[in-house]
């Protein structure tokens, strides 16, 4: 195996040129491959953490079974009673792994100044365990005043585009009405008392956070419609769908009928955002595949042909067929490592420029500018080096198998 | 004991619409110990003989037989150790591997045999030793005069102890004095070690040192 090595190598040198045109393909496409890849994680790890965080889904949310599909038109129906809030809480508590388990509400309605209006969709919440759910909201979002507290039952914390139409600032008063479940119109009154851009176009001109409480009294009701769990530090992932699992289960046995949705299907931003990447991702993916496939293909066709007469003396002295696949395919495999190994280099390159330029941009949807982050996911560029040089290896094989084949005869009076 | 049988061996050839009859019903016996030269003219079939007696062609018609083995319907794996365990090889063109030293070309055979690397080498280094290259053997073919190349092409056969060397027309691409010094080694390890040669040449001088002459004309032996 040391001679097919040493023989590769020699031969990789010995056609300098050509051989660094096939690693710099390899090399520009292990960069662009997992700059891209470090890239969507980056996104991935922000969106992951504004759904679960900064939209406050936290990791589970429990429904009364039937809400997802009839909530909408009927929700007397779907909503826990305060005495199944506690029941239920109380049994998602046990489960070690959780962290948090706190009650919601959703109203929508109107909201006015006293001179105009305009509808709002609001979140009745715990401030206490929300605020632990989202941690300081000013540290990733622009807020002004404070946020919701229990103390200040009438306070809310309006989106900044909800706030300029109706020209409200901390401190100013207003007025909610909505619909309660029984049907009656009810108003009450507010205060403004924080402004956030909820990093969201299609929502910061009509979100409403609003103590739970308040919201309680809104619907005048005293349950609450779903349950958030959150989960502690570093059990999301695969702990997610078990803790999901032994929380039906616990519940069931309990004798509620139940449905649990966890952030990622929760969140239709996360999901549409992970299917365009992966498709972006699948078409680079692609594009890098044909150029290094075509690459090695044509090195190694190129050197099969200069190295016919090679062959068959080698043939010629007992070397096997396989022995001459493997010889060309350890050419194949080296260029994918020497070109991953220099695509490592390109990728650390634009990385150290990255972090040390600090670009931001504003994606789609959003009203707030995102840092341009690119993460250093170990495995990934691990994976690359592997695959880059299985891939080579595959390409190299293709005229390796050819020249396997021929006769010795037509090899040894090849010129 | 003979090393290598031909028995009614014919070989032809497809060259476009043509068909190239190459031996027309060879009988030929070589027995151990043998230093024989194949004599004819260009195309009279020289290298289609040794070709075939090399296990790297198969005939047409007949049987060859390589210490005892028909070629004919063996497997190409067990050809490959035929060749590698039976026979020897030296090239006009001396085919050594450009990228390796010349110690490094002489292990090959060796290497695709299988064994410990230092042993290999040892073997290797020897044989370089017994053709006048014990100081060469880090050179890359491009460092070598033709006589030194062919002088590794030789210990590169010689050194997996082969029953039967073939060598084609081996002093074609060499000086006078080059060739006559590989004439000379190759008679040498003729007489001391009962190395079997068969080779094909032009050279007068090589006939001139040879116990037997296989005469070829127009693909038939005739003397």
């Amino acid at each position: 195996m040391l001679t097919w090595l040493t023989i590769s190598l020699r031969n990789i040198i010995k056609n300098g040129r050509r051989s660094l045109t096939t690693v710099l393909a390899i090399a520009l496409g292990y960069a662009a491959i997992n700059l891209f890849q470090g890239y969507v994680h980056s996104t991935y790890e922000g969106l992951t953490n504004a759904a679960i965080h900064g939209e406050g889904l936290g990791h589970i949310t429990i429904f009364k079974k039937g809400y997802l599909d009839q909530g909408k038109l009927h929700p007397e129906k779907f909503q826990f009673s305060r005495d199944e809030v506690e029941r239920i809480s109380g049994i998602v508590r046990k489960e070690s792994d959780v962290q948090l388990v706190t009650p919601r509400l959703s109203v929508s309605g109107i909201l006015s100044n006293g001179r105009n209006s305009t509808i709002f969709i609001a979140e009745g919440l715990v401030p206490v365990d929300d605020k632990e759910i989202r941690g300081d909201l000013s540290k990733y979002t622009s807020f002004s005043g404070t946020y919701l507290d229990d103390r200040e039952k009438a306070g809310v914390v309006i989106g900044s585009e909800l706030a300029a139409m109706l020209d409200l600032k901390v401190g100013s008063d207003a007025v909610i009405l909505s619909n309660t479940y029984s049907g009656m119109a009810n108003a009450l009154d507010a205060k403004i008392s924080g402004i956030y851009n909820t990093g969201n176009t299609a929502t910061n001109d009509k979100m409403l956070l609003m103590t739970f409480r308040h919201s309680q009294d809104l619907m005048d009701f005293s349950g609450a419609e779903r349950l958030v769990v959150l989960l502690k530090d570093g059990r999301n992932g695969k702990n997610l769908i078990s803790v999901t699992g032994r929380l039906q289960k616990g519940l069931a046995a309990a004798g509620f009928s139940v449905e649990m949705k966890t952030w990622n299907e929760l969140s239709v931003f996360y999901k549409q955002v992970k299917n365009l990447f992966d498709m972006i991702f699948l078409f680079i993916f692609i594009i890098v595949l044909v150029i290094v496939v075509m690459s090695v293909v044509n090195t190694m066709s190129m050197s099969v042909m200069e190295r016919t007469r090679e062959i068959g003396t080698l043939r010629a002295l007992g070397l096997k067929r396989l022995g001459v696949k493997a010889l060309f395919a350890t050419e194949g495999a080296l260029l994918g490592i020497l070109g991953s190994g220099l695509g490592f280099i390109f990728f650390f390159t634009v990385y150290g420029l990255i972090a040390a330029a600090h670009p931001t941009y504003v994606p789609p949807g959003s009203s707030n500018p995102v840092p341009l982050q690119v993460d250093l996911v170990w495995p990934v560029l691990g994976r690359s080096v592997l695959s880059l040089a299985i891939l080579a290896l595959l390409a190299a094989y293709v005229p390796a198998r050819r020249s396997a084949k021929m006769p010795i005869v037509d090899a040894l009076g090849h010129i | 004991m003979s090393i290598l049988e031909f028995n009614k061996v014919k070989k032809e050839y497809r060259l476009g619409e043509t068909t190239v009859r190459a031996l027309r019903g060879v009988d030929l016996t070589v027995g151990k110990g043998e230093f024989i030269a194949v004599l004819g003219a260009s195309g009279s079939g020289k290298t289609t003989l040794l070709n075939l007696a090399g296990a790297i062609d198969e005939p047409t018609e007949g049987e060859v037989r390589v210490n005892g083995q028909a070629i004919s319907g063996m497997a190409d794996n067990a050809k490959a150790e035929l060749r590698n365990r039976t026979i020897g090889y030296i090239f006009q063109n001396f085919n050594l591997v450009s990228v390796l030293t010349a110690l490094e070309n002489v292990m090959l055979s060796l290497q695709i045999r299988g064994g410990r690397t230092a042993d290999i080498r040892g073997e290797a280094s020897q044989r370089l030793d017994d053709v006048g290259l014990a100081d060469f053997m880090r050179h890359r073919p491009d460092k070598l005069s033709g006589g030194q190349r062919q002088r590794v092409a030789i210990a590169r056969a010689l050194v997996t102890n082969p029953l039967l060397v073939l060598a084609d027309e081996p002093t074609a691409n060499l000086d006078h004095e080059t060739a006559q010094s590989i004439i000379d080694l190759m008679k040498e390890l003729n007489e001391k070690e009962g190395v079997t040669f068969l080779f094909s040449t032009h050279d007068q001088r090589l006939i001139n040192e040879v116990k037997r002459v296989v005469r070829i004309d127009d693909g038939k032996i005739v003397q």
